[in-house]
């Protein structure tokens, strides 16, 4: 079971490109067409699934899946406006929305200080990917930057808030 | 060719006359005439070891050919093609340099001022949706985006032709569609110059999804066997039928 807390490990480009396929047809279809027809085994597939769940794009019951309204505006908008869709949904997810906290108080932040208290929880190795894919999904949100020579999160003057 | 070729009223962007390329006593490419023309999207297709890749350097003026000319608009060409900027299938990015310092590189090359290259490099990132991801190196980024670097680099040089050398050959199918998508949407978009392209391709749904023309080559020596001209509106259906029946014209071509 997959607690809330933690973020699926894919890369956001997949999930623009999932519910580009997913808004191809009507919806509700199979979730095993989909595996089949883009050739993705379950290890790769579900992870997608999960974070278009999250997102609130799309919704999968009893083996179908199907697109939620913000889901197909999203499929159908252009770069900018699907990192603005984006932006409103993962910066209320519960890491990067500590980052941010943070973030708002201080100048910067050390890695170490978001890693750390994800590690008793989830292990070493789960606490670091789950800070590598909260940094991919807040910078393609436009929501914070990394530096990774530093190790330390910094504020973005990128968004318009 | 005879030059009153040359003084048509809208040339072409690119001509290559007579080209032919030799590695010793291996015929790469033997005696190739092709033209592209302004805001035109061509696909060269053919098995491993017709030259295509080949003939795409020459566009390029990355390798020199052993024979015949190659003309742009105002005449012979020799060394790098400044009309033309190559997206590659290995992407080709500095591990070294962040995302933005990548695409900013060829601007370097082109005589842009640093304020301006950092500006250009932002803009065009943002293009493709990754300017948040300006600053990252290219092992923090999925090959779809870097591949999306890959492309933005090419444009952010403006080049009339954008040339691209199996540029969805490394990725996923899911990834692969979706960047084909996005580089169809941007050749359409008026903030982007660059209103021609040439894609080397050994998929020939690929080539009939996206270009308005295909030319089709056979290998051994590597020569065009004839080309098809794609007339179906887009945004086009992968493998929609009037695709296909392309695509069996082209295979017909081949083999």
């Amino acid at each position: 079971m997959t607690t809330p807390m933690r973020i699926p490990h894919v890369s956001i480009g997949r999930i623009f490109a999932l519910v580009e396929v997913m808004d191809q047809t009507e919806g509700p279809d199979d979730v095993f067409r989909l595996g089949q027809a883009l050739m993705l085994d379950l290890d790769e597939l579900l992870p997608l699934l999960e974070a278009a769940k999250l997102l609130d794009w799309a919704s999968v019951t009893g083996g179908d899946y199907s697109l939620t309204l913000e889901g197909e505006r999203v499929a159908r908008a252009d770069a900018g406006e699907r990192n603005r869709l984006l932006r409103a949904r993962v910066r209320g997810l519960p890491l990067i929305a500590a980052i941010l906290r943070r973030l708002g108080r201080g100048e910067r932040l050390s890695r170490e200080t978001v890693v750390a208290p994800l590690r008793a929880r989830l292990g070493e190795a789960e606490a670091e990917r789950q800070v590598d894919t909260a940094v991919d999904w807040g910078r393609q949100a436009e929501l914070f930057d990394y530096d990774t020579d530093e190790g330390f999160f910094h504020r973005t003057r990128l968004p318009a808030e | 060719m005879s030059l009153e070729a040359r003084v048509d009223p809208h040339p072409a962007l690119l001509s290559l006359v007579g080209v032919s390329k030799c590695y010793g006593p291996v015929d790469v490419l033997r005696d190739v005439t092709l033209d592209i023309w302004p805001e035109e999207f061509v696909a060269l297709i053919g098995p491993s070891g017709c030259g295509k890749s080949t003939l795409l350097r020459i566009m390029a003026g990355l390798i020199p050919p052993t024979a015949g000319q190659v003309l742009g608009e105002s005449g012979p060409l020799t060394g790098l093609n400044p009309d033309t900027a190559m997206v590659f299938q290995s992407y080709a990015l500095l591990p070294w340099l962040r995302a933005a310092e990548n695409v900013a590189l060829p601007l370097e090359a082109r005589g842009v001022i640093p304020a301006e290259r950092l500006r250009r490099a932002t803009r065009t990132l943002d293009l493709m949706g990754l300017k948040g991801h300006a600053r990252a190196y290219p092992r923090e980024l999925s090959g779809g985006m870097r591949q999306r670097v890959g492309i933005a680099r090419a444009l952010c040089q403006e080049p009339r032709i954008l040339l691209m050398d199996e540029p969805f050959s490394s990725l996923d199918m899911l990834t692969a569609q979706s960047l084909r998508d996005q580089v169809l949407d941007l050749w359409g978009d008026p903030a982007v110059p660059t209103k021609s392209a040439v894609l080397v391709t050994h998929s020939v749904e690929e080539a009939v999804y996206m270009a308005d023309r295909v030319v089709a080559f056979r290998a051994n020596p590597g020569r065009p066997a004839g080309e098809v001209r794609i007339d179906v509106p887009r945004p086009r259906r992968w493998n929609a039928p009037e695709l296909l029946a392309y695509v069996d014209r082209l295979y017909g071509l081949m083999v």
